[in-house]
């Protein structure tokens, strides 16, 4: 009865973790914007983490510059599975303006299985709420849940 | 005993919630938004100035002969490498490419963020040679050359004949042709050009076309001070 009780609300509250993987901190900006009163994604039950082992979303921005690809890894490597893995910004998709770079590593979708993309440079609050709750949806679908 | 915030804490209890609805309410983007690319293939003429000016190389473009000898054009824009700086909309010639205020920009599977449109580029069929045209230019040139000589009186009829007697047609493949009587050589036109087809050197007095790398846009057309250019 507990498990079911725990499965139900975790499912309505995914807590966030977010990784700037050299971002130019315009997402970031979006991010935070997101969380603040004005939007307020928590009252959709998000929630920002301190760690990665307290996360069921990982939201990466930047594009993923050599020296945080194996920091990005590891941190990605720490969150319990299912989990889902969201970019944020044009960045980690493809590289954007950085493509080719000797010291970007981007798309991040190399690496790891990236489950949303949100498009925009950066995106808009209200893009960066529609891919988080697209992002629930999947999470709901991998645990099994309807 | 006193409470301080009993009267604000009834009131904000009723009262409408101040953060956006946003999920529930649907929500505008403010006017000049630069959001999802909209692409015109109808109107795009493949002169590839969006590809060039790009920064973050999200445009791409496809070609495939046909059976007619027509190139089939695809031209992609992925919205995943955009920096919606709306560079490409600004310098297409023909206002094929539009930034809407669209900003449901969500990728789950590959193609999501992919906007691409495709159009059929007919052959350009080679002109026939026009005596008239080149001949005529030199007749002009000469006569340019003649009216200070000439008597004063002369100068003004021929002046208005010129332009009247122009032998200068259209080509009839939307390519430009240059009125050597009109044009001051102020080389504007191999500047807009997209294709880089033009080269006009001031001091030589020469105008030439490259015939193939002109994509027959129209812009030296459009931005001839004097009229010079006919398409």
């Amino acid at each position: 009865m507990f498990k079911k009780l725990i499965a139900e609300s975790t499912a309505k509250s995914p807590w966030l973790f977010h990784i700037n993987s050299g971002s130019c901190n315009g997402c970031d900006i979006e991010l935070v914007a997101v969380l603040t009163p004005r939007y307020d994604v928590e009252r959709l039950g998000f929630k920002l983490a301190g760690s990665p082992r307290q996360a069921d979303i990982v939201v990466v921005t930047g594009p993923v510059t050599r020296q945080s690809l194996d920091r990005v890894l590891s941190a990605i490597s720490q969150v319990p599975e299912p989990r889902c893995i969201v970019t944020m910004g044009s960045c980690p998709q493809s590289g954007n303006v950085f493509k080719g770079s000797y010291s970007v590593c981007a798309p991040l979708s190399k690496y790891v299985h990236v489950d949303v993309d949100i498009a925009g440079c950066a995106p808009k609050p209200e893009a960066i709420m529609d891919g988080l709750v697209k992002a629930t949806e999947i999470l709901k679908q991998k645990r099994g849940q309807k | 005993m006193d409470f301080p915030f009993v009267r604000e804490a009834v009131t904000k209890l009723f009262s409408k919630p101040s953060c956006a609805m946003y999920p529930f309410q649907p929500s505008e983007a403010a006017p000049n938004y630069r959001g999802r690319i909209v692409f015109h293939p109808e109107t795009c003429i493949n002169c590839n100035m969006c590809e060039r000016v790009c920064a973050g190389g999200a445009i791409t473009h496809t070609s495939v002969k046909n059976e007619d000898g027509d190139d089939v054009i695809t031209r992609s824009f992925d919205l995943g490498s955009c920096t919606f700086c709306s560079t490409c909309a600004d310098f297409c010639t023909r206002h094929s490419i539009e930034l809407t205020q669209d900003y449901h920009m969500i990728g789950i599977e590959e193609g999501d963020l992919i906007v691409s449109g495709t159009f059929v580029k007919k052959a350009v069929k080679k002109p026939a040679p026009k005596p008239a045209a080149p001949a005529a230019a030199p007749a002009a040139a000469e006569k340019k050359a003649d009216t200070p000589a000439v008597a004063p009186k002369a100068d003004a009829p021929a002046a208005e004949a010129a332009p009247a007697a122009p032998a200068i047609e259209p080509r009839g493949d939307g390519k430009p042709t240059q009125d050597p009587s009109k044009c001051i050589y102020c080389t504007i036109c191999a500047r807009k050009c997209p294709g880089e087809a033009l080269t006009v050197d001031r001091k030589e007095k020469i105008w030439k076309l490259d015939e193939d790398k002109c994509v027959a846009c129209g812009t030296c057309a459009d931005v001839c001070p004097k009229n010079a250019i006919v398409i």
